[in-house]
């Protein structure tokens, strides 16, 4: 047949489908099919009846698209897009209501997951996204030098190298060294000490900052050591309460008077370090004396930074600075040439203020999300048993008329307005969550106080909620759509049509549930164990009733090396004469706090060939330090009072020394001096051995350690312990007052019993243990509560088959045999992938665990015990209700 | 009485085709005799729109015949007239005609049946 060989224009076609509902358009279609072929094509030709049939759609598409087109037969409201949007909202607040159990259950574990997702993204946010508060903060690096024979990281250089940095540079728009320092500030309330910095009168300049008041330093200021300082926001305010005439003003630090030239804004932060507590408090100029002007080669104590000039490469920089370092090295002595090895290195700004905390963060947000899949899952798996029992319902509304898309995006918007909710609570939640995390989070975390819900955390709770509508919407929305009225509406009152595929889909989520829950289980398990390990590590020392402060002299007053030790020297005496003090020494450094670090050579030391340098953690100390610390003396003998009046270069070494040098002879009487054996320093006789104590925290390594009198040097800053017999609490301010009889300026800062550094050491690790076991438990929370769902579900819809096989005689015990033998299977598979997953994951845990293996053998099982025995809990529960069942109601109820 | 009673101009026309076509009124024949009748070109979609509010107000009736293969496949919408729809048709036209009573304009003006 001729006619049947023209088929209308397709385009037209398919914008008739977009406008109008399969049912229309399976009409209209239809229609202008009809009359295309039998009348138009005949009479005038297939060009003008294609021209016909366009007309024909586009003419139609008007009433279309107002939605006058109905469905047949049933009488249906019509609105444009959005008020169907609105009626569908409506109706699903409808449905949600009509079923407060399921959606109080729904939203509190959308609250839960969100909330807590919301919460970490909030930190994640304020920490690591954020931009640095300079100006193109991603072109500012740190100049580093490296010593491979000394240690592997990049370190500080000295302060000539930061000179040499500034003017022979060539990648660099500008060059600034810093340095952290603590200065006594005095005259406003009483004396405290304070962190300060020291920068170089480029320094603003090159991080793009500029004062929000005054001034920053000019380069005649910082060149001829002027007395000026620029205040942080915070200082101007808490000291000065924001006072208006503030750069009239002078402010009284380490006894000198400083001018006040400007005041930083807010937002602004310097030094950022991850392992600084927190930036300065106000800043003064870098002001090189003489003596650090000549030290060559020597304190690696100096920070430096500079700006990229545009279009410099990292590589590029590093190069520069090789160059430079060369430079530097050309221009020492042949044999420290040698000995030093040195090395030009570079880090961006951003990898040393958050390089710390970048991946523990990211693995909180990780576990978290782990939970919000959780929790979505277990909605999932709600949203399908109902949507079993809604099926009549949704058949219904599909044989009145409504489309399959008509109602899968009713139910999607049901649930969307369902995550939506839960969003909402689950910002509040994290809201509050968040003021949790932020005072749980050990003080090591930079920039935390700038973590708050802005947009940006709530454009993010938005997404997650719609996110999790969507995804514990789609499948029950796409059941909806494959519904089979014709089946669903046979069946009667019975729910269940698609037993199958939901089955298997729920199966699906509780094993997908169980094995997230088993690696954050696990992964909170190592890091239990880790901690359980780190509070076993000996100290070295007997941290009980041992109270310590520290008190800084400043350099204006305490000019003579003389002045210094006949301070401390009396210190120690006033103090002993507090009533309760048993022994009182003092320190340059204190144990778990240890920043300064020696090179020494033992006297007839061959090194291996390629060996790096011996290097010791190393205090000066007076007093009965050792005994007030509760270090052992393991050999020989402690100082002699001989020996901190006068240095008669006498050593005490740690244990670890004397076995790594001296494993078969005598230690005491051996002699080693400071630097490589070529340094002309004098050798040391070594009079002592102690035990080794924990430099850093107590879960990193004990490093070797000496101790020289405080004859040894001239040493402003010293650390005083004091051992009471009972509580040294109310020795702190006894502390204090011995302080201030010998100079009535002077703070007495960091006063703390030694069991509260070591509470201090344990902090970082307590807070990621704490927060990954609450995820943990969240988790296995949900799980079992999915499980259990799943388990309640099944018995409810095999009630009958149940009530048949009592009937004709199967025992309670068959049963719930039968009944937990599925639950426990899904368990089981659920174990062994999460086992799996866990050997993969836990590796990124490495870094934070200590004496545990990532793949540790009893984490593992004893973890998949413990879900075990809930899981079988949550199956035991509602078998146990199967068993319940009378066989006679059973079967009456079909 | 309700404003929704009054009959539109095109609500009349397409009652007026349905009760001309009688036992064969879908879409196609109800467009193509009104096109006829009135020389007026008229799109399926305003037809269908037409008659789906009518059968909404409970002026006709449709059901659907089986799938034909000249249409693709795709069944017919049959429209029948509904005794309401026949009494609003009849209102309308003696409505117009009270209002033309008396009246003499220029032209050979009848009312059409």
């Amino acid at each position: 047949m001729r006619r049947l060989d023209h088929r209308p224009p397709a385009l037209a076609d398919f914008l008739l489908y977009l406008c109008l509902s399969p049912r229309a358009y399976n009409c209209i279609r239809g229609d202008l099919s009809e009359e295309f072929n039998k009348m138009v094509v005949p009479a005038f030709g297939v060009r003008k009846a294609r021209r016909w049939y366009w007309l024909q759609v586009i003419r139609s598409i008007g009433p279309a698209l107002r939605g006058e087109i109905a469905c047949i037969r049933v009488a249906k409201k019509k609105g444009s897009p959005m008020e169907t949007l609105l009626r569908d909202l409506r109706f699903g607040l409808r449905m949600l209501t009509k079923t407060p159990g399921f959606t109080a259950v729904s939203l509190i574990t959308l609250a839960l997951g969100i909330g807590a997702t919301t919460a970490m993204f909030s930190v994640v946010n304020g920490v690591l996204l954020r931009p640095l508060p300079y100006k193109e903060s991603n072109r500012l690096v740190l100049i580093k030098e490296r010593l491979p024979k000394f240690t592997a990281e990049p370190i500080d250089i000295p302060a000539p190298d930061v000179i040499t940095f500034q003017q022979e540079n060539r990648a660099f728009e500008g060059v600034s060294g810093f340095q952290p320092v603590n200065m006594d500030l005095t005259g406003i309330g009483s004396p405290v000490r304070i962190g300060a910095a020291r920068i170089s009168w480029n320094g603003f300049q090159i991080l793009g900052v500029a004062p929000l008041l005054g001034r920053a330093f000019t380069a005649e200021e910082d060149n001829s050591g002027q007395y000026v300082t620029v205040l942080s926001y915070g200082t101007w305010q808490q000291k000065f309460g924001g006072s208006p005439d503030i750069l009239s003003r002078k402010i009284e630090l380490d006894r000198r008077q400083y001018q006040i030239v400007g005041v930083m804004p807010p937002e602004f932060a310097f030094p950022l370090q991850s392992t600084r507590i927190k930036s300065a408090d106000l800043w003064v100029p870098m002001s090189f004396s003489e003596t650090e002007k000549a030290a060559v080669g020597d304190n690696f104590d100096y920070g430096a930074f500079g700006r990229l000039k545009s279009g410099v490469t990292l590589p590029q920089a590093e190069a520069d600075a090789e160059s430079v370092v060369r430079h530097i090295v050309n221009q020492m002595p042949a044999k420290w040439q040698e000995a030093l090895e040195l090395h030009g290195a570079i880090v961006p700004l951003e990898t040393d203020a958050l390089g710390n905390v970048r991946s523990p963060l990211l693995i909180m947000l990780a576990a978290v999300i782990f939970v919000l899949l959780i929790a979505v899952t277990n909605v999932a798996n709600l949203m399908l048993a109902r949507g079993n029992s809604r099926q009549k319902e949704l058949a219904i509304r599909m044989a009145l008329g409504a489309s399959g898309r008509r109602v899968m995006f009713q139910l999607l918007c049901e649930n969307i307005l369902l995550a939506l909710i839960g969003g909402i609570l689950g910002v509040a939640a994290g809201f509050m969550g968040t003021k949790v995390l932020v005072s749980l989070v050990p003080a090591n975390i930079p920039r935390l106080e700038a973590t708050h819900l802005d947009y940006q955390v709530l454009l993010f709770a938005l997404l997650v909620s719609v996110f999790s509508g969507l995804v514990f919407g789609a499948a029950p929305a796409l059941f909806a759509l494959r519904t089979n009225m014709h089946d669903s509406l046979k069946e009667g009152g019975r729910s269940g049509g698609f037993g199958k595929q939901h089955k298997a889909l729920r199966s699906t989520f509780v094993v997908t549930q169980v094995a997230l829950a088993l690696i954050l289980l696990i992964g909170a398990g190592l890091l239990i164990r880790s901690f359980q390990r780190v509070l076993e590590v000996n100290p070295g020392f007997r941290p009980e009733h041992v109270v310590t402060g520290s008190v800084s002299l400043p350099s204006t007053q305490y000019d003579k090396p003389e002045k210094v030790k006949r301070f401390f020297v009396d210190l120690v005496e006033r103090v002993k004469r507090i009533p309760g003090a048993q022994y009182v020494g003092a320190s340059t450094d204190l144990p778990l706090n240890l920043s300064w670090t020696h090179i020494y050579t033992p006297e007839g030391y061959q090194p291996p060939p390629g060996a790096g340098m011996n290097s010791s953690a190393h205090s000066a100390v007076i007093g009965d330090y050792f005994e007030a610390m509760g270090i052992p003396l393991v050999r020989g003998r402690l100082f002699t009072p001989e020996e901190y009046a006068k240095d008669t270069h006498a050593v005490i070494i740690s244990e670890s020394i004397a076995k790594q040098f001296f494993p078969d002879q005598d230690p005491i009487g051996q002699r080693l001096k400071w630097g490589p054996e070529q340094s002309e320093d004098p050798w040391q006789t070594i009079v002592g051995v102690v035990g080794d104590v924990k430099q850093g925290a107590m879960d990193a390594k004990t490093m070797p350690h000496t101790y020289t009198p405080i004859s040894s040097g001239t040493f402003s800053l010293m650390n005083v312990a004091v051992r009471t017999p009972g509580d040294p609490a109310g020795t702190a301010s006894a502390l204090q007052s011995a302080v201030w009889s010998l100079d009535s300026q002077l703070p007495v800062t960091q006063i703390r019993t030694m069991e509260q550094v070591i509470g201090e050491s344990y902090a970082p690790r307590r807070f990621n243990m704490i927060l990954v076991l609450v995820f943990a438990g969240s988790a296995l929370l949900l799980a079992s509560v999915g499980l259990y769902g799943v388990m309640a579900y099944s018995v409810t819809q095999r009630t009958k088959e149940i009530g048949v096989r009592m009937a004709m005689g199967a025992q309670q015990a068959d049963i719930l045999r039968m009944m937990m033998r599925w639950g426990m299977l899904l368990t089981v598979i659920g174990v062994a992938i999460g086992t799996v997953g866990s050997f993969f994951v836990t590796r990124l845990l490495t870094d934070f665990l200590f004496g545990v293996k990532p793949s540790d053998a009893i984490t593992f099982a004893g973890v998949a015990a413990v879900l075990g025995l809930v899981a079988l809990l949550a199956c035991y529960i509602p078998a146990k209700r199967a068993t319940k069942v009378d066989p006679m109601i059973a079967l009456r109820s079909e | 009485m309700a404003k929704g009673e009054y009959l539109g101009e095109f609500e009349q026309i397409v009652l007026l085709a349905l009760i001309r076509l009688a036992d064969n009124a879908y879409g196609m024949t109800i467009r193509q005799e009104i096109e006829k009748r009135t020389g007026r070109y008229v799109s399926i979609g305003a037809v269908y729109a037409t008659l789906d509010r009518l059968e909404k107000k409970g002026y006709v009736d449709s059901w659907l015949a089986d799938p034909t293969a000249e249409r693709g496949g795709r069944a017919k919408r049959y429209f029948e007239l509904l005794p309401a729809g026949s009494s609003a048709i009849q209102r309308s036209k003696e409505m117009l005609t009270s209002m033309w009573e008396g009246l003499d304009v220029d032209g050979d003006l009848t009312p059409q049946t």
